[in-house]
């Protein structure tokens, strides 16, 4: 095994960054690509205060986010604002923070990867409530580098996310909230959202400065925006209706699926999304849990990341990007057998750009039966 | 205790592998339909008409646009997806091309400056997203350095949840 090293591929990461970026979001669907249609509500972290909405990153799920050659690469954050009086400028800040070994968000300044202050929504007209789809860029020079040996982040999970600052009037006149698909534990009475099996964690926060920070039962419409293919595990229950619409769910179902049979037995997805090479090559593995990282000297300069996966992965697939989407069904609902509960599963690709003879790895993300 | 491990590593990637071979084998044309793109990012902008305080601008061949001389400074220009370049706005330098940020829609033409009531400058695209650039501090590196920020028209919000955060 080769160590984890920040080795300079400029050339290979410049080419990768110029062409387009990928929001890492986790949320039941895709929103760069589908319609929303499992959205539970809009909401804000703490109702009315203020509070940063913060999805955690947990490298217990999900590694390689972003991996440029060892950091994790952030380049900005994606976001959906949904405004109650379009009319109101909005303001806000960006924030990715460090957790705490304990659990949950550094709310300490020092914890503070990057904020960036006092963002402001763009102009309307209009009084009415409405959405802006955010996609805010730190730039090719300003990339955030996280989750690196002697990097900034020093625990096993960082957090993105947008800070909001109190606002009276929300939600009665105006105020800005985050899209949101509440867990099935939420009782929030929500009718579509998550869909996960019973006992799974809270997988976002409510990050309270000067006071006691909170869990919360929902996912965000948020995440960090890089230049590595994202892979996300889908869970499919055709006896559910949470997801508004057929199809997986992209995160909490395929993070934590229910296979007890009893009654559910959930099947499993995979999908590779990347705006970059969108008709790309896709190569798709899978291994027992995490594997130690593993870089391919071999290919340096042509293959970008590292292999979660170990050396000899079990290969699943090799197939092609459909205009920077590829799904592949693992196993169809009814079809994973209870003997499986307790066991983990880590899938992780790559994307391989023939036009430019340029690779890279997906994140890898594990599915925990 | 290493053979027990062994052999249940070994049934486990076993199944792994009949699964995705039964599943690949049985999977109907239908399954796992995958909803097209629907977002609407070739919806007006919100409330139609720009507000005041707008200055319309020609089409990318008028007379922000392009100046396609690399010997030209770049670096207060933004450059956009058809390799053509405005000014950056908001006394921006250095900000990344507007393609890396614009996301899966379709390129939409500048149409308009309008300066919001934060006193930012946005470029207003023919399909109603909003643009711009503008320096910002970071505190992680020390200095102020240009973001370039995308906003695309969003679909109708889902209802607010006003009673429902959970304190744990």
């Amino acid at each position: 095994m080769q160590p984890l090293r920040i080795t300079t591929v400029q050339l290979a990461l410049s080419v990768a960054a110029m062409a387009q970026t990928n929001p890492f979001v986790f949320f039941p669907q895709d929103p760069e690509r589908q319609t929303i249609t499992a959205a539970s509500f809009v909401g804000r972290p703490d109702l009315a205060n203020a509070a940063e909405a913060l999805m955690e990153i947990d490298e217990a799920y999900f590694q390689g986010i972003g991996d440029a050659n060892g950091p994790d690469r952030l380049f900005g954050v994606y976001h959906w604002i949904a405004d109650e009086k379009l009319s109101t400028v909005e303001t806000y800040d960006l924030v990715i923070r460090n957790g705490l070994p304990t659990g949950g968000p550094d709310m300490s300044a020092g914890a503070e990867l990057i904020r960036i202050s006092n963002l402001t929504s763009p102009p309307s007209p209009s009084q009415q409530r409405g959405t802006w789809i955010m996609n805010e860029g730190f730039g090719l020079q300003g990339g955030l580098l996280v989750n690196y040996v002697n990097g900034p982040q020093t625990t096993p999970k960082y957090y993105v996310g947008v800070d909001l600052p109190a606002n009276p009037l929300w939600p009665a006149t105006d105020g800005h909230a985050l899209f949101r698909a509440d867990l099935l534990n939420a009782n929030t009475g929500a009718t579509v959202g998550e869909n996960h099996r019973a006992g799974a964690p809270d997988p976002t926060w409510a990050g309270i400065a000067n006071g006691q920070s909170f869990s919360t039962p929902w996912t965000y419409i948020l995440g960090p925006v890089v230049t590595s293919p994202n892979l996300h595990i889908g869970g499919v229950d055709p006896t559910s209706n949470r997801l508004g619409a057929p199809g997986a769910n992209l995160s909490m179902n395929g993070l934590f699926p229910d296979v007890s049979n009893n009654p559910r037995s959930d099947g499993i997805t995979v999908r590779i999304t990347d705006n970059i090479a969108p008709q790309g090559l896709v190569f798709l593995g899978a291994s027992l849990g995490f594997q130690p990282p593993v870089f391919e000297w071999r290919l340096q300069g042509i293959l970008i990341g590292h292999s979660h996966i170990g050396r000899q992965p079990i290969s699943l697939d090799i197939s092609a990007l459909n205009n920077g989407e590829y799904d592949y069904s693992v196993a169809l609902p009814g079809t994973v057998p209870t003997w499986m509960i307790g066991q983990s599963l880590v899938f992780q690709g790559i994307v391989w750009d023939t036009g430019i003879t340029l690779a890279e790895w997906t994140n890898a993300q594990v599915v925990l039966f | 205790m290493i053979r027990d491990s062994m052999f249940r590593e070994a049934i486990v990637l076993g199944a792994i592998a009949t699964l995705a071979i039964a599943s690949w084998s049985l999977q109907p044309e239908t399954a796992m339909p995958i909803t097209p793109a629907t977002i609407s990012q070739t919806t007006p902008a919100h409330g139609g008409k720009a507000a005041a305080r707008t200055i319309e601008l020609e089409p990318a061949t008028g007379a922000v646009a392009a100046q396609t001389n690399r010997s030209i400074d770049r670096s207060r220009q933004l450059e956009l997806p058809d390799g053509t370049f405005v000014e950056a706005l908001n006394d921006a330098v250095d900000a990344a091309p507007i393609a890396q940020y614009w996301g899966t829609g379709a390129w939409s033409p500048i149409v308009a400056v309008e300066r919001s009531s934060a006193g930012i400058d946005w470029y207003r695209h023919e399909n109603g997203s909003f643009s711009t650039t503008q320096m910002v501090w970071r505190a992680d590196l020390g200095r102020h350095l240009a973001m370039t920020r995308v906003a695309h028209v969003g679909p109708e919000p889902a209802p607010a949840a006003a009673a429902t955060a959970t304190r744990r």
